[in-house]
């Protein structure tokens, strides 16, 4: 259930979130953005297809917040999706750069990204997934 | 940056480190320290096993907004076919994992894609206790930009180390007790071979470290295990 507080961020993300999916189709990369991130809140990007993993990457409020990424997984758009990877990034390391996660196995996965704000103060945020390139 | 706050958890690590390893003579966690790495250089931990994933932790630091990449690849078996399944950008992994239910092994690289040389490199990697861990399988390996070092691997008891080199390279072995202390360092000579037992007292752990004294780059590899 999203909190009350939440629901003008995802509202707008689920703006910038359906756009992009009208323009590239279901399993196109997907983003989100938005202002005002409470501490403590998440925010998730849509799910997307992908055979050969994901590029995710965003940003937090340089020097106001802490945050928290994650990648899930899963074998449906719909499914139950299991944690992937996570890292976190500080207050003076407001980046993720572009991180490429792949499955240990092979296969066409679905996958979300989301972040969670754990900083002091509310921040802006960028948050943006699409699939790997092949290599 | 290496903050005080670090400087307290890496001593707690070590002590934890060292009562672990005096109760159950076992490596408790996968480890590569260096230090002057330079670009283009890779290091990479030897492998472990996990049913669960793996956590990681560490640092590589350069004086640049840049950042080295850490590299995760995964095999199925010891010396398999690998498959990358993480390039991560950053100076500082914090709070990172990979979960993943299925036996796996699996290594952490830092590849040194910068311009400018890592003064200190520190990599651990430990498996959450449900996930079966076992560390400490295959050598540590590394190319390795002139004046760089690599260290990693434990071994107690009788332990021989092995190792190779494209190029002559100095190697040691430093000796520290289970409080994490270093007591002394055994020099393995220059060479681009090694392949000595060590013998080592009670409370004695062992590892092995490179440095590249040569002028060119070396592509290497160490072990350090039980000798039979």
């Amino acid at each position: 259930m999203v909190p009350r507080k939440r629901l003008p961020a995802v509202a707008a993300g689920a703006l910038v979130l359906g756009g992009l999916l009208a323009l590239g189709g279901a399993g196109a990369a997907t983003a989100d953005s938005g202002q005002n991130l409470k501490p403590g809140s998440t925010v998730c990007t849509g799910r997307i297809q992908s055979a050969t993993g994901v590029t995710v990457r965003g940003s937090v409020t340089r020097n106001t917040a802490s945050a928290m990424w994650i990648v899930r997984v899963s074998d449906t758009a719909t499914g139950p999706a299991t944690e992937l990877f996570r890292t976190a990034t500080g207050p003076v390391t407001f980046q993720l750069a572009s991180t490429e996660v792949v499955p240990p196995v092979p296969g066409n996965f679905y996958f979300q990204a989301c972040i969670t704000q754990l900083g002091p103060l509310a921040t802006n945020y960028t948050l943006s997934i699409n699939p790997r390139p092949a290599s | 940056m290496f903050t005080h706050r670090k400087r307290l958890a890496a001593a707690a690590g070590a002590l934890t480190l060292g009562a672990v390893l005096g109760l159950t003579g076992a490596t408790p966690a996968t480890a590569g320290d260096g230090r002057n790495i330079s670009p283009g250089s890779t290091v990479c931990t030897d492998l472990v096993r996990s049913d669960r994933g793996i956590y990681i932790y560490g640092y590589a630091t350069v004086a640049t907004t840049a950042s080295p990449i850490w590299s995760v690849r995964t095999s199925a078996t010891a010396g398999g076919p690998e498959t990358e399944i993480l390039r991560l950008p950053t100076q500082e992994p914090i709070s990172t994992n990979l979960s993943w239910s299925g036996t796996l092994f699996y290594r952490v690289c830092v590849v040194q894609a910068t311009t400018v040389t890592a003064r200190g490199v520190k990599i651990r990697v430990n498996v959450p206790p449900i996930g079966n861990p076992v560390y400490g399988v295959g050598p540590h390996t590394a190319t390795l930009g002139a004046g760089g070092s690599f260290c990693g691997e434990f071994g107690v008891a009788q332990a021989r180390a092995t190792g190779t080199s494209t190029v002559p390279v100095r190697w040691t072995a430093p000796v520290q007790n289970g409080d994490g202390e270093h007591l002394r360092t055994i020099d393995l000579g220059t060479s681009t071979a090694v392949n000595r037992v060590l013998s080592l007292g009670a409370d004695e752990i062992a590892s092995v470290c490179v440095q590249n004294t040569a002028t060119s780059t070396a592509t290497l590899s160490f072990d350090l295990v039980a000798a039979g």
